[in-house]
């Protein structure tokens, strides 16, 4: 929802992780993990089953608390805040394992992330304590009565999240079924709805969680060129977790590799194909074999 | 498929609604005051069924505490309209205490303060209770309803206990009963078909998702429970004024009403506004239709005694079936609109062809 805005740099820092570390009782799933996301890059985050990839994403979205190290997006320490808090600052996301609202119609979910619109006070309330002079006191505003009574200001915010609901749908490509209910989609349109979903909250970064798993070798090449037209299209920073090496080669500018909890490698595509720690964890110690 | 335009949509519901007014101008007329008290009945267990089904189908958090903020309200009213002769008179073991015992208001006032008072307790028990979530909700809300009707049966001096309110005056007739299901609907309705609606139908199928959605799932929760609390109280102030005395037993503002409108909006559908009003005419009818099995009745020749709580019997074969062949009750999550109507009659329609 929230766009910030700032010319004076290009390279800018969006997101920065520093010293992020969770302890599952005795188990440490993550471990000191440092990165950096600029602005309009698309970063991949790889790792065999169990690393702690989605453990990472379940800490930068507030559905885990780190138990150390810090998340700063936009300069704002967003630690720890409520997911929903997050969101309205501009980080959104898909699951792994699809979680679209399968009862609710194409089109009410992608209006059901169009809700923090009206929802954001806590995030204005955030950013203007983060920087006052950029991001103007909120004023708070009971939308309750006014969708109860729907005055005019409320149907006019409707209006707004219908059409732009429908113009993300056509987007993906995805218009022609508004009226379906979710989960009478096939996996790929699924998928696709997700990320509409997503983009629908107007964030400034996006995680994808494995957004090609399950898909085959054709469905994968659609899906690459789809992620990069979105990325152009709404001018947004990506990080995507994936096992699809030859997919995240293609379209990753820089990629972490995580083993254990634990960055192994970081680097551009070339570089990670090259590393010899990599292919240990993917294929095992040679002295193995 | 062809979508019904709004207008077309609002004439319809505008004609509907006179006609059922006309309908129900008939039915006090000529019906009998004994159909007359049933079909206020319904309207009154419409109003409790809309406001749970609120909580229990569209924000899917399955609550059990639905009669103790029905009691608050029925309470609340019926605290403020009695004559202040009956307060004197009804108190004898303990006297009222002071602003209530002097005050005497009309029933609009007095339902309304009821239902922001039951509102109110539905926060107070709503705001640590939703902290837990599934079958410890439903314990914890199962337990802050019997902890409001203990805490009635012992305030001698507010509630007169266990001897109960008796001589209410009998304000609710069928026009502020079907009345005031008709504003429950329209604001319900109006709520359900906002963007709040749609948070809460999507919290009650996923709620990792919603929260990832930028929807704080607690406020939302909260929000739909007071809501469905305020008009618990409406309901619980019409049902006082139907009953005319109101007392703290278990059967009567008590866990067996919870159960009763949990059947109601079960059988008319979770999730589904008219669903729960169909319920609730369903339930209201057929509770009185099936007197007539207790009473002493001559089949084929074979004298069957009376027997009481055969209707009850009756009840949970009737519903245990329509849970077996009708799973999603009678609407499912759907509402009762007119283009719903339109596309059944038009499917019907091609099947034919």
């Amino acid at each position: 929802m929230i766009k910030i805005k700032n010319e004076k740099t290009d390279k800018k820092e969006v997101l920065k992780l520093e010293n992020l570390t969770i302890k599952f009782g005795g188990l440490t799933a993550v471990d000191s993990f440092n990165a950096y996301i600029n602005k309009n890059e698309l970063i991949g985050l790889i790792g065999p089953n169990g690393a702690g990839k989605t453990t990472i994403f379940n800490m930068v979205t507030g559905i885990y608390k780190p138990s150390f190290g810090t998340v700063t997006f936009n300069d704002v320490n967003i630690t720890a805040m409520a997911p929903h808090v997050i969101t309205h600052l501009g980080i959104a996301r898909t699951f792994q394992n699809i979680r679209l609202f399968s009862e609710m119609s194409v089109l009410e979910n992608v209006m059901v992330a169009e809700h923090s619109w009206l929802q954001n006070y806590k995030a204005k309330k955030v950013l203007h304590a983060h920087n006052p002079s950029e991001f103007p006191k909120p004023r708070w505003k009971s939308w309750f009565w006014s969708a109860v009574l729907k005055t005019p200001d409320y149907l006019k915010v409707e209006k707004e999240m219908n059409f732009y609901a429908n113009k993300l749908l056509s987007v993906v490509g995805l218009d022609k079924y508004a009226d379906h209910k979710a989960s009478a989609l096939s996996y790929g349109p699924q998928r696709k709805l997700e990320i509409a979903r997503a983009l629908a909250t107007k964030p400034s970064l996006l995680l994808l969680d494995e957004p090609a798993a399950g898909m085959n070798p054709q469905e994968t090449q659609e899906l690459a060129d789809f992620i990069t037209n979105v990325r152009k299209k709404f001018d947004i920073t990506i990080l995507l977790i994936e096992h699809d090496m030859k997919f995240v080669m293609k379209i990753c500018e820089r990629i972490y590799v995580l083993d254990y909890g634990k960055i192994i490698a970081h680097g551009v595509p070339e570089e990670i194909q090259k590393n010899k720690k990599v292919i240990e964890a993917y294929l095992g110690d040679e002295s193995y074999v | 498929m062809k979508r019904i335009s709004f207008k077309t949509n609002f004439i319809l519901t505008v004609i509907f609604v006179i006609g059922s007014g006309f309908m129900l101008l008939w039915a006090s007329n000529s019906l009998g005051d004994y159909w007359a008290r049933i079909i206020t009945l319904m309207a009154i267990y419409g109003i409790m069924a809309t406001s749970y089904t609120l909580v229990n189908g569209v924000t899917g958090i399955f609550s059990l505490g639905h009669a103790g903020f029905i009691a608050v309200g029925a309470y609340t009213a019926a605290l403020l309209t009695l004559p202040i002769q009956q307060k004197a008179m009804s108190f004898f073991i303990t006297p009222l205490i002071w602003p209530l015992n002097s005050i005497q208001m009309g029933f609009l006032p007095a339902t309304i303060i009821a239902g922001c008072v039951a509102a109110f307790a539905a926060f107070l028990v709503g705001y640590p209770s939703l902290r837990v979530t599934g079958d410890y909700f439903a314990i914890a809300t199962l337990a802050f309803a019997e902890i409001i009707r203990i805490v009635i049966q012992n305030s001698y001096s507010v509630t007169n206990g266990s001897l109960g309110l008796k001589g209410i005056p009998p304000y609710t007739t069928i026009w502020w009963a079907w009345g005031w299901l008709l504003v429950t609907l329209i604001v319900l309705g109006s709520f359900k078909f906002s963007s709040y609606g749609r948070a809460l139908r999507a919290m009650s199928e996923d709620t990792v998702a919603a929260r990832a959605m930028g929807i704080d799932v607690f406020k939302h929760q909260l929000m739909s429970f007071v809501v469905s609390g305020f008009f618990a109280g409406i309901g619980g102030a019409l049902y006082a004024h139907w009953l005319t005395t109101i007392d703290p037993r278990p059967t009567s503002l008590g866990i067996m009403l919870t159960f009763f409108v949990l059947i109601m909006i079960v059988v008319g559908g979770l999730g589904s506004l008219s669903g729960a009003v169909l319920g609730a005419v369903f339930f209201a009818f057929s509770a009185q239709w099936l007197r007539i099995v207790e009473s002493p009745m001559n089949f084929f020749g074979l004298t069957i005694p009376g027997i009481p709580g055969m209707s009850m019997l009756i009840f949970a074969v009737v519903f245990i079936l329509i849970m077996l062949f009708w799973r999603r009750g009678i609407m499912g999550r759907d509402e009762l609109s007119w283009q719903y109507i339109y596309n059944h009659f038009s499917k019907r329609v091609g099947d034919q062809d």
